[in-house]
C-alpha cells in the first residue's frame, strides 16, 4: 500500500489555501489533509474531489486518541474508513497520543509515559482500527511539555517496540524529536540513529516558536535551519519516503508556502 | 488503566494557567466560545462576556470530540446566572447564534421577535421596537438565497 515513489516534498494542504492550489496546480508529488476536517459531507467535498484528482492524498488523523485507555471510536473509525473509501488516500495516519481520557476530550494532543503496558495497550488498539480500515496505518512521535516519572524506556524504544508488535509503520515527526531536544536535551541525532529505519513512511518537518522560553512546536514558523540538517541526514538513513512540509499558524501566502517547499526540496536533493 | 490519571485531571482543573497543556485546553475553548456567540458579546459587552466564557470554560468539560460542538449548552448556562437574570432573553440570543454557528438543516422555535433583536445586534443596527413575546414562538430555519449565501427565516407559531 505504501508507494515510494511518492518521495518528494508534499504539503499539509489547509483549507485557506485549497482554492489557491486548485487554481494555481503547483507541481507536487502529493497533498496531505487532516482527515477530521472532511468528515462532515458537503459541497466543500467537491474541492477535495478535484485536488484528489490532480494529486495522490494522505489522511492525517487526530481522533483515533491511540494512547488513551478509552476504547476506540467506532463511530469516528467508520467515518474515516468511509472518507477513505471516497478519495482513496495513499496512507492513513495518527499520532502516538492521548486525545481524550474518561470520556472529556481535550482537544489537543497529550504525552503519556512510555511504559510496557501502554504498549500493550495501544498495539491492541492499532491492531483493531488495522483491521476495521484493512490497512496499516502510521503512527507519529509527539513534542511533549511534561514527562512522566512513569516512563519505562525512552521515547524510540517505546515506538520501535510499539510499531513491532502492532506491525505498523512510523511517521518520523522531525521538528517534534528536535523541540524535545531543545527542551529536554534528547538527542536528536541519536534518535534518528535509533528509530526503526524500515518501519518510517513518512517525515514531518514544520517550523517551532519560543514561547515562555519554551520551545513550541506551532507550525508557525519557516524549517529551523537544524531541522533541515536532520531531514538531510534522515533522507541519507531511510532512502526516499514522502515527506510534509507542515505549516499552521502565522500562514504566509500560497505562493511562499510553496516557494518554501520547492527550497526545502531542492536542499534536499542537492548534490553533496 | 495505564495512564497515571492526575496528569490529566490537572489540566481539567485549569488552575495554573502557566501550564502548556493548561493553557491551550483554556484558549482554545474560550476561542471557541468568542467566536459562536456574537450576538451574546454584543449584548453582554466584551468584558462581561469573557467573564462568562472564563466561568463556563471552567465548569463545562467537553464531551464530544469535535470542538465545534463546545458551548451547546452555553445557552442554558448563562440563564443560570443570577446576574442574568433580568435578562431572560440571553438564552434565545444563546440559542440561535448556536444554531447560526452549526448551519444545522433542522428549525429551532423561539420566541417572537428574537430573530429581528439578533438580526440587529449582529448588523449593529438600532435596538428600537424590539418587543419580544414569549407567549408567541417563530420557527426559524436557515435557508439559501440566489447567490448560495444562508439567511435566517421565520414564520410563527402561535
Amino acid at each position: 500500500m505504501i508507494d515510494n515513489s511518492l518521495a518528494g516534498v508534499g504539503i499539509n494542504l489547509r483549507l485557506d489555501y485549497i482554492d489557491e492550489l486548485l487554481e494555481k496546480k503547483p507541481n507536487l508529488p502529493f497533498v496531505e489533509v487532516i482527515a477530521d476536517n472532511w468528515l462532515s459531507f458537503g459541497p466543500h467535498h467537491k474541492k477535495l474531489e478535484k485536488v484528489r484528482e490532480l494529486y495522490p492524498i494522505s489522511f492525517h488523523c487526530v481522533g483515533m486518541n491511540l494512547c488513551s485507555d478509552d476504547k476506540i471510536d467506532s463511530k469516528y473509525i467508520d467515518s474515516i474508513k468511509s472518507l477513505s473509501e471516497r478519495f482513496n488516500p495513499f496512507q492513513i495516519s495518527d499520532h502516538l497520543s492521548v486525545q481524550a481520557l474518561d470520556g472529556n476530550y481535550f482537544h489537543d494532543l497529550l504525552p503519556h509515559p512510555f511504559s510496557h503496558s501502554i504498549i500493550k495497550s495501544t498495539a491492541n488498539k492499532i491492531d483493531e482500527i488495522q483491521n476495521i480500515l484493512k490497512r496499516q496505518i502510521l503512527v507519529e512521535n509527539l513534542s511533549y511539555y511534561h514527562q512522566f516519572e512513569e516512563s519505562e524506556m525512552k521515547e524510540y524504544e517505546f515506538i520501535n517496540q510499539l510499531a513491532e508488535l502492532a506491525d505498523c509503520h512510523i511517521l518520523f515527526d522531525l521538528n517534534n524529536i528536535w523541540v524535545n531536544e531543545m527542551n529536554y536535551g534528547i538527542c536528536s541525532e541519536n534518535f534518528l540513529k535509533k528509530i526503526n529505519h524500515d518501519r518510517v513512511k513518512e517525515i514531518h518537518i514544520a517550523g517551532a516558536e519560543i514561547i515562555d522560553g519554551i520551545y513550541v512546536d506551532t507550525h508557525g514558523s519557516s524549517v529551523n535551519e537544524s531541522v533541515r540538517t536532520l531531514l538531510k541526514r534522515a533522507e541519507a538513513v531511510l532512502g526516499d519516503c514522502p515527506i510534509v512540509y507542515e505549516r499552521d499558524n502565522n500562514l504566509p501566502t500560497f505562493g511562499e508556502f510553496i516557494k518554501e517547499r520547492v527550497q526545502i526540496e531542492e536542499m534536499l536533493y542537492a548534490p553533496a | 488503566m495505564h495512564l497515571p490519571r492526575s496528569f490529566y485531571d490537572d489540566i481539567l482543573k485549569l488552575n495554573d494557567l502557566t501550564n502548556v497543556y493548561q493553557r491551550n485546553y483554556y484558549n482554545s475553548h474560550f476561542t471557541q466560545i468568542e467566536k459562536v456567540f456574537l450576538s451574546c458579546e454584543k449584548v453582554l459587552g466584551v468584558d462581561n462576556f469573557k467573564f462568562f466564557i472564563d466561568q463556563f470554560v471552567r465548569l463545562a468539560k467537553a464531551e464530544s470530540p469535535n470542538l465545534d460542538m463546545y458551548g451547546q449548552d452555553f445557552a442554558d448556562y448563562l440563564s443560570s446566572r443570577n446576574e442574568l437574570e433580568e435578562m431572560g432573553y440571553i438564552k434565545h440570543l444563546a440559542k440561535l447564534d448556536f444554531f447560526w454557528f452549526e448551519q444545522s438543516s433542522k428549525s429551532i422555535e423561539l420566541p417572537f421577535g428574537i430573530l429581528d433583536f439578533w438580526g440587529k445586534l449582529i448588523n449593529e443596527k438600532e435596538l428600537s421596537n424590539i418587543e419580544i413575546d414569549e407567549d408567541i414562538m417563530e420557527t426559524i430555519s436557515i435557508l439559501k438565497d440566489e447567490q448560495g449565501d444562508s439567511y435566517l427565516s421565520a414564520s410563527c407559531l402561535k
